[in-house]
Formats: structure tokens, sequence, C-alpha cells
């Protein structure tokens, strides 16, 4: 009796989760669905390649070029800000200052950081780049706004990553007379490297698909060119979907134009994943 | 008989807690001495004091002093970087770096600055030699540490300690992870190198003291019970306390 009840509560328990699991795959289905039947008719070589243009009625044209430029230079240019900064600081965090007061506060900051909205950063970075620092709307000052957002998951991944390796490594290191510094960049940064990058990796992903961040800071709806240098302003993949959904002349004509650009984003942020994929895969292997 | 090593009441402490009580007793050069003593003795916290291992925590402080080259190691300008290039260390558990047996060995060497190739393939050769590994690696220079036997990666690490040409080696129970025929040949590697450096050794097994030691501390308590030539003090120990410890009586 005993045995048949809790077999039927264990079948209603899987029941339940099914649904929820199957419910969720729906969702993120349809979500892909909706955005790739809208959007595949506009998808070709031309799109990626060449300028938006719109026509009389406001229907826009051609391809989106500049905007996947724009964004490839904003999110380049923001990680080569804060990958370095980030990966130092998590390791600082984790090799020098394993313990204290001051370092748990600051931890409790940088996880804060993480969770602040992202306009608040475009606010910041209008603040700070755009007006104090006279950088003005451009990449550079859209970019260093990003790099602020990127860089707490950077700091944190690093951190872990470098805490996980076993100490008995370190102590090898400092046993053969190695200073701090060198045990951490020639033992544990080497071991936790791959780690590291999947951080890195989950941050561009992130900062290439963020709109508020850029919107105050550098990002325009139209160019008719490429960008050419950072201190212009840019298109950006993220920013053309808002614009062409809100302010365009045209928006229902503009909309699976706009579907296109969220199929390239979304294939740009799956590709990305893949390679986090693989380099996991690859710290198994090693710490097997 | 030369000493190499002068421990003068010294103790430790972590925090509060008190480890190593006055210690003192002198340890001869170019011969091997082995710390025995029961589980929780301080032996292992001894050793670690000695290349200043345990600096790296937060509430660890001692007294006394440790003359090595008529400079006492505990001060705090001695340069610790230097202290542990000349007293190298082999751990409990065989950690080689995950790199190459090569790069393995080469890593002192290069953390200290020595770049030329041929110096650095010279030394891994008569360093892998003297850890008697070289014949079953020469081949595979550049495979991955990780990939050999226990054993075999516990002589690496003492090759990799060796590379730097130390005046001491600190082996903290080295055989105690590896299967007995690993052991046998890491204590012979020892026997052998003890003709050119001074080794001190931490084991709890006697046997292996008796086999390997030409001199024997017996801590107990985080107190030195009785300092002598291993024999002496295996077969006719002064302290009724080693002979306790010797017969089994407790440990």
């Amino acid at each position: 009796m005993n045995f048949k009840k809790r077999m039927i509560k264990q079948r209603i328990a899987f029941l339940i989760l099914s649904v929820i699991s199957i419910g969720i795959l729906f969702a993120i289905g349809s979500i892909f669905f909706v955005i790739f039947v809208n959007g595949l008719g506009v998808l070709n070589w031309k799109f990626l390649i060449s300028i938006t243009s719109f026509d009389f009625k406001g229907i826009p044209h051609g391809g989106i070029g500049p905007a996947i430029v724009g964004t490839f230079m904003v999110t380049g240019l923001g990680l080569a800000f804060a990958v370095p900064i980030g990966i130092l600081a998590g390791i600082y965090l984790s090799e020098y200052r394993s313990k204290g007061k001051i370092f748990n506060v600051l931890r409790i900051m940088v996880a804060n950081l993480a969770g602040v909205p992202s306009v608040v950063h475009g606010l910041f970075g209008l603040a700070v780049f755009v007006i104090l620092f006279r950088f003005g709307l451009s990449i550079l000052s859209a970019a260093l706004t990003l790099s602020i957002l990127a860089l707490p998951i950077i700091i944190m991944t690093t951190e872990n990553a470098m805490r996980d390796i076993p100490s008995d490594l370190r102590e090898a290191a400092y046993a053969l007379g190695a200073k701090r510094w060198q045990s951490a960049l020639f033992v544990i940064l080497p071991v936790a490297i791959s780690k590291i990058m999947t951080g890195v990796i989950l941050a561009s992903a992130r900062i290439a698909g963020e709109t508020a961040p850029i919107l105050f800071t550098g990002a325009t709806l139209y160019l008719a060119h490429y960008p050419t240098a950072i201190n212009q302003q840019f298109m950006a993949l993220p920013y053309m979907i808002y614009g062409l959904m809100t302010t365009s002349m045209n928006i229902s004509a503009s909309m699976n134009f706009a579907y296109g650009i969220a199929i390239i984003l979304i294939i740009l942020i799956t590709l990305m994943n893949i390679a986090i994929v693989i380099l996991r895969l690859r710290t198994r292997k090693i710490s097997s | 008989m030369d000493v190499e090593l002068k421990i003068e009441n010294l103790s430790v402490y972590f925090g509060q807690k008190q480890i190593l009580d006055s210690i003192s007793f002198e340890i001869p050069t170019k011969s091997i001495t082995a710390i025995i003593g029961p589980s929780g003795c301080g032996k292992s916290t001894f050793l670690r004091t000695i290349n200043r291992m345990n600096d790296r925590f937060d509430d660890f402080h001692s007294k006394g002093s440790i003359i090595f080259d008529g400079k006492d190691v505990l001060s705090a300008d001695y340069p610790v970087e230097e202290l542990r290039r000349k007293i190298g260390m082999v751990f409990q558990k065989p950690n080689p770096f995950p790199k190459s047996i090569y790069e393995n060995v080469v890593f002192g060497l290069k953390i200290h600055g020595v770049k030329e190739r041929s110096v650095l393939d010279e030394v891994v050769k008569s360093s892998l030699e003297a850890a008697s590994l070289y014949e079953q690696v020469k081949d595979k220079l550049s495979m991955n540490a990780y990939k050999l036997s226990g054993g075999q990666q516990q002589r690496l690490c003492i090759a990799r300690a060796l590379a730097v040409k130390p005046e001491i080696l600190l082996l903290d129970e080295p055989t105690s992870a590896i299967d007995p025929l690993a052991a046998k040949q890491i204590e012979e590697v020892l026997e052998q190198i003890s003709k050119e450096i001074t080794i001190l050794i931490v084991t709890h097994n006697i046997q292996q003291a008796a086999r390997i030691a030409d001199y024997i501390a017996f801590f107990y308590m985080g107190k030195l019970v009785e300092f002598g030539k291993a024999e002496k003090l295996l077969n006719a120990p002064d302290e009724k306390l080693t002979d306790d410890y010797l017969t089994g009586m407790y440990g």
C-alpha cells in the first residue's frame, strides 16, 4: 500500500516536472519560431554587408553592415578594456586578498555591480565618459561603458576559477622560491584560463546584446557609412532593432528587417555559447 | 660533524595555540635526519617553519631562531625567495605542475632568471638522473607530468626541487601517498643525494627512519624529546617516552 502510494507520488512529481520542462522548451521554441519565420525573408548575403537606406515611404532597404561592424567594434573595444583589468582584479582578489573585511565588502560590491540595471550604466557613461572626460558620443564612450558592465562578470569568474585550483600547486611554486605573482601567472593562471575564458565569452555575449548602456553614449539610429574611428558615433544591432520598432516612419514595414537583425544577434550569441561549451569540455579534460 | 641548521629555542604558534615549544637542536650537514613522532606532534609544522611556508597563514608567529649560513632565517628581513631556493621542499602528496616534465624541472630555474637553453637542458638531465627518473622519461620530456604514476610524480617533484641546487631538502612524509615499491625507490634516491645535500625528512614510518636516517629527532606534543644518531636512538633511547613510542605504546 505504502509502496503503491509512493509510486503514485513519484509519477505525479515526474508528470509535473515534465510539463514544466516541456512548457519552457515550448516558450523558447516559439520565440525562435516567431523570429525566424518573420526574419528569414530578409536574410541574404547583401543584408550582412550593405548599408541601410530608407525609401520615401520609410521602408528600410539594403543591409545592416554598419550595425554589425559597430557592434563588433564596441564589443571588442569594451573587452579590450575589461578583460585585462578584470582578470588582474580577479587574480588580486584570489591570490593576494583572500581574507579581510574590506575585501569581502569589495566582493559584495562587485556582485552588486553585476546586478545594477544596465540603463544606470548608460547614465554613468554619459556623465563620466561623454561629458566629464569629453569623449563625446562615440564608440570609445560606449565601449568604456560596456566594459564596466563586463567587469564584474570577468572579475568574479577569474576569482572563482583561480580559487578552484588546489593550493598544493601554489605551495609547490612557493617552495621553489616563486613570488606570489610568479605562482599566480605561471602556475595558477594557465590552469584557470579556460574557465576564465568562459567568463569572458559570457561577458561579451552580454554586452553585445545591450541597448541601454550605448543609448546615451554613442549609438545612433542611422549612419550612411561604416564607422572608421573610435571618436565617431556608430550603429549597433540591438539599438537598430529598437529604432526600427519605435521611431522609424513606417514601423509595420520595418518589422521584418528588425526580425532579420534579431536572427543575426541570436546567431552571434549562439556561436559564443558554443565556444563556451567547447572550452568547458577542454577544461574537464585537463582537470581529470 | 658539521652543522647545517642550528635550531635555537624555537616556539611556534597558530593564534593562541602553541604548536612547538622551545625546540633546540643542530641538524648535521650532508646526512639524513628523520623527524618522527605521533600525528599532531608538530613535525610537519616544524619542517614548514624552516622554509617559512607557514608565513602564508595570518595567525602564524614564532619565537627563537633557525641559524642557516650564520643568519637567522626567521628574521623578517631574510629574503624568503632566496631561502626557498636554498632550502627545497617535497610534499606529502605529489604536486607536479600541470605542465610537461621538462617545464616542471626547469620551473625553479626560470623564475630565478636562468634562460639559456643549454643550461636548462643540462639541469633537466642531471636532476632527473639524481631522482632516478631520467631513463624512464628521457624520450617523453614534453609529456604532461600528470600522466606519470604517483611514484614517478613524486620523483619528478624531487628532481624539480633539486634543479635549483638547494643546500637542504625538506621532505614532508614523501612516501605516505604512494605504494611501497615506489617508496623504496625514493628512499634509495634520498640516500644517494644525501651525499651532496642535507636531508630533513618527516616520517611516521619508524621502519623508514631506521632504513635511511643517519640521525633521528623524536617529537612529542610540540616538544623535542630526543635527538641523536639513528642507531642509538632506535636501539637504546635515553628517554622513556621515546622507548614507549618505538615499542608501539602509542602513536
